[in-house]
Order: structure tokens, then C-alpha cells, then sequence
């Protein structure tokens, strides 16, 4: 999955243009999600982007928010949509697991230390977690390598270790490269705030001659 | 939770090459790369710009890329120096090629690799003798003809299939002292999953210690400009290219050919990361 970002403090028209933009990349494969970005930090007008977004993207979503009454009050209405919630950490996580289980949603857990994020991963499986999405939090293109090979092997050694592996990045030639880094070591779930129609172009070429 | 270590070691090294005076390393591998998980030699992939004596066919959105500087081919070589690619790709048709192969290492004094028909290779071969070069071959044929004449330059085996290996023993058989091998060209098509897999494979054979599969590894990727029409931007084509250099530095190409100074400024700036210098 490539995800591009909506910001829930755009205001409407801006968020209609952003959306046709994003479909018009979309035509080539990548994006295939939007996440909607929770910067208000406010229930509302996160509902509102949540539902508006929804209204005209069909594909896949992701919500972002370390508010997880945010996020439940925004799945009540798209509640058939299934979204990767992105925002669970050791603080939040009890919150985060109960808004996932009950909206049957992919949660992704996020933590620096891998020993840390395998414990959220442990915590949210026990609070009835089936589909989780792990965030090492990486920052560079070295760190996407080193940290990505590691937990695929670490895969095959326990369990916590064995769910897709999300990446987190901002915008440009820069975010471009680490989800090439990302998508050629493993199938990843990428998260980038913009990237142009180029870099789109690019991504789902190189998706569609590795797999 | 305590979490088991993941490092692995290997008990070969893939081996190193010097080239243009000497002062160029190419090679030396001790782990799947730039994996400092498994203790990686901190070295990044050279990159190589290509320069032809004649335009017929070139791509006219690379050509715009050079200023008017391709139209001579030394010119056009001093160029890729200036922009900083370790070294230069001569794909050379013309009759004074070896003449003007010693010029251009002379004045450039970086690597230079050189491809043409089988004669005047040999003739290059023989005749150049203060600069070690890499002979870059259009086939199994050219390399095994090459591997005759090598003198002490390094000879590519071309093995686009088949077992690298037993053309690497052929070619050493007949008196090459130096090989790379070079698995195919890259494409950001259907072939690349194929390829990938050819480079990692290699790679990792040679790691765990299998006789002659221990040669640096040779990708070309200025083929994927192939795909595109005329109209294509230079952008788009060097962002393709580009990511098609990243994934096989990424999959244990050595050393990567390719046509735009876009793609060989962004291939070179990942080694460098991805490599920690």
C-alpha cells in the first residue's frame, strides 16, 4: 500500500482539490490509499475530512491520530471501510486496541526500539487484535535497511516479529527513495505526506517489475 | 522481551578489483549489501557514465542533458568527470578508438570501461597499457574472444544465462586474469524480478564461499531508457533510471552503467548513504 496524506486542517475545497489530485496519480497504480492526518488534534473537523474523503475516494484508507476517541468517532461513519489506523504506542495503546478490535481495523503500533514495539504488538494480539501493521519509526534509508532486514528475520524466529511493516515518510525525491528502500526489502505499507506524479509514476512501475 | 540477534557472517569475501591506475577499488564484499547488520564494508557501488563517438539512435531528452558537450565524445567524457560518476563508458564504433581511448583516460584519469566490436577491443586491449580497463562485452562470444587478448585489463562475462561460473573458468582458461560479470541489462519491466534474483543469488553464493562465484558484479541500467519515446521527460526517465540503479545496487551490483548524469548523481548520493559515508 502507498498512502498519500489529506491534513484535516485543510479547509474543504482545498481537500476536494488535493483528493482529484491524488486520484490523478492514482490512475497508475500508486497511491492506492489516502491516510487522513489528524493535525487539528480535534475530533472535530477530523470526522468531517474523514467522512468527506470517504465520499469520494474508493480505495483503500488510513487514519492518523494519537487520539484514539478521534479515530472511533471518525470510523462510526465509515465504518465498512476497514482503515489502517496509524497513532498506537506505549502511551495509547489500550485506547487504540479496543477502537481496533471493535471496528475489526488493521492497527499499526509504533515504537523506536523493537524491543518496545514487539511488547505493543504482544499487548494488542492479547486485547484481541488480529491484524497489525509494525512502525519501527525509521527515519533515513539506512535505518529503513538495517531495521527492515531485521525484523524479516527476526520473522522467522518469533512471532510478534511476522506483520507487514509500515513506513512513515514525508515528501519528495527524499520520501520517494525510502519507499523504493522499503518495497524492495518487503512488501511495505508506505505512508508519504506528498509525492508528485513522477515519483508516483515510478513507485508502481517498480512495484509492477518486482512482483 | 530480549531479541535474539539476527547477524550472520560468511566465510568469503567477493573479490577486489583495481582499476584505471590503481587507485580505483571495485569489490571487496564481505556481506549482502551495505547490510551493516552483517558487518558491511563501509564502500559504495562506482557509478559509471556512458559516452558514445557517434549519436545515431541516442535518446534526444539525454542528449539535452550534456549542453551540447556529447557531440565529442571527449568532451562528453570530461563532462561525466566534472559531474562527479567514478568513471566513463566508451561505446565507441569509430576507427581511432584506441588513440582516442588513450586520450581520454590521460585527460579524464578516471576509470574507463569500453565497449565496441571484437577487433578493435583487441586492438584497445593491446595496446593500452598504463591504465588497467574494464572491456565490456556484448555477449558470451566477445568475452570469451576477449579473455585471449586480455593483457591485464578486466574482462566483462557477459551471461545473460546460463552458469556464470563455467564462462568465468572458460574465460580464465584462456588467459583473462581479471573478470566482472555482468548477469543482464536492467529494464524497469517484467525482466527485473528475473535479474534481481540472478544478482542476489550470485552474491550470495560467492559470501558463502562457491568456487567462481566471487567476481564483482557489473549491471547496466542506461537500457531503461529503451522504454521511453522521445517525449518522455528527462526527469521521468532519470527517476526510472535511477530507481532501477538503487534496486540493483541493492540486490549486489558492484558497479552500474548509466545514461543520464540525473540518475548517476541520485545512484551515487543512496551508495553513499545506504553505505555510511
Amino acid at each position: 500500500m502507498i498512502a498519500l496524506t489529506v491534513s484535516d486542517m485543510m479547509e474543504a475545497d482545498d481537500i476536494c482539490l488535493r483528493i482529484s489530485d491524488i486520484v490523478d496519480k492514482s490512475r497508475t497504480g500508486a497511491p492506492d490509499a489516502i491516510a487522513v492526518r489528524n493535525d487539528s488534534f480535534s475530533e472535530e473537523p477530523f470526522c468531517s475530512v474523514v467522512q468527506l474523503v470517504s465520499r469520494i475516494w474508493t480505495g483503500d484508507m488510513v487514519l492518523e491520530s494519537n487520539h484514539p476517541d478521534n479515530i472511533s468517532k471518525a470510523l462510526v461513519h465509515i465504518m465498512d471501510r476497514k482503515p489502517v489506523l496509524i497513532g498506537a504506542d506505549a502511551n495509547n495503546l489500550d485506547g487504540f486496541a479496543m477502537t481496533a478490535k471493535l471496528f475489526n481495523c488493521p492497527l499499526c503500533v509504533s515504537s523506536e526500539g523493537l524491543e518496545e514495539l514487539f511488547e505493543l504488538v504482544r499487548r494488542a494480539r492479547e486485547s484481541g487484535v488480529e491484524s497489525i501493521v509494525l512502525d519501527p519509526m525509521m527515519r533515513n534509508m539506512k535505518q529503513c535497511l538495517e531495521t527492515c532486514t531485521d525484523i524479516k528475520r527476526l520473522s522467522e524466529i518469533i512471532p510478534e516479529a511476522g506483520y507487514p511493516i509500515a513506513v512513515r515518510t514525508w515528501s519528495g525525491e527524499y520520501a520517494m527513495t525510502m519507499a523504493t528502500v522499503s518495497l524492495l526489502i518487503d512488501d511495505a505499507v508506505v505512508v508519504a505526506d506528498d509525492l508528485d506524479a513522477d515519483s508516483c509514476e515510478t513507485l508502481s512501475v517498480l512495484m509492477r517489475s518486482i512482483r | 522481551m530480549r531479541l535474539p540477534r539476527t547477524s550472520k557472517s560468511y566465510p568469503a569475501e567477493i573479490e577486489e578489483l583495481r582499476v584505471g591506475r590503481g587507485d580505483y577499488v571495485i569489490g571487496g564484499a564481505r556481506s549482502p549489501p551495505f547490510l551493516d547488520l552483517d558487518g558491511a564494508r563501509h564502500r559504495r557501488p562506482v557509478i559509471f557514465g556512458e559516452a558514445f563517438d557517434s549519436l545515431e539512435g541516442y535518446h534526444g531528452s539525454a542528449a539535452e542533458m550534456f549542453s551540447g558537450r556529447q557531440t565529442e565524445v571527449e568532451e562528453w567524457a570530461v563532462m561525466w568527470k566534472e559531474l562527479g560518476a567514478d568513471g566513463v563508458c566508451l561505446r565507441l564504433t569509430g576507427d581511432d578508438s584506441t588513440e582516442l581511448v588513450k586520450r581520454i583516460a590521460a585527460r579524464t584519469g578516471i576509470p574507463i570501461m569500453v565497449s565496441s566490436d571484437t577487433d578493435d577491443l583487441i586492438k584497445i586491449a593491446e595496446s593500452v597499457d598504463d591504465t588497467v580497463l574494464i572491456i565490456a562485452c556484448r555477449d558470451k562470444e566477445q568475452s570469451l574472444e576477449l579473455a585471449s587478448h586480455s593483457n591485464n585489463h578486466i574482462i566483462v562475462a557477459r551471461c545473460d544465462a546460463g552458469d556464470p561460473a563455467e564462462l568465468c573458468r572458460e574465460m580464465s582458461s584462456r588467459g583473462a586474469k581479471n573478470v566482472m560479470v555482468d548477469l543482464g541489462s536492467g529494464r524497469l519491466d517484467g525482466s527485473l524480478k528475473d535479474l534481481r534474483s540472478r544478482i542476489e543469488s550470485y552474491r550470495m553464493d560467492g559470501l558463502n564461499g562457491r568456487a567462481d562465484y566471487n567476481h564483482t558484479i557489473l549491471c547496466d541500467v542506461s537500457t531503461s531508457w529503451e522504454a521511453h519515446g522521445e517525449e518522455v521527460s528527462a526527469r521521468r526517465a532519470s527517476m526510472h533510471e535511477a530507481t532501477l540503479a538503487l534496486t540493483v545496487m541493492m540486490a549486489g551490483a558492484d558497479i552500474v552503467i548509466v545514461k543520464g548524469p540525473g540518475a548517476a548523481d541520485m545512484a551515487r548520493v543512496y551508495g553513499e548513504e545506504l553505505a555510511d559515508l
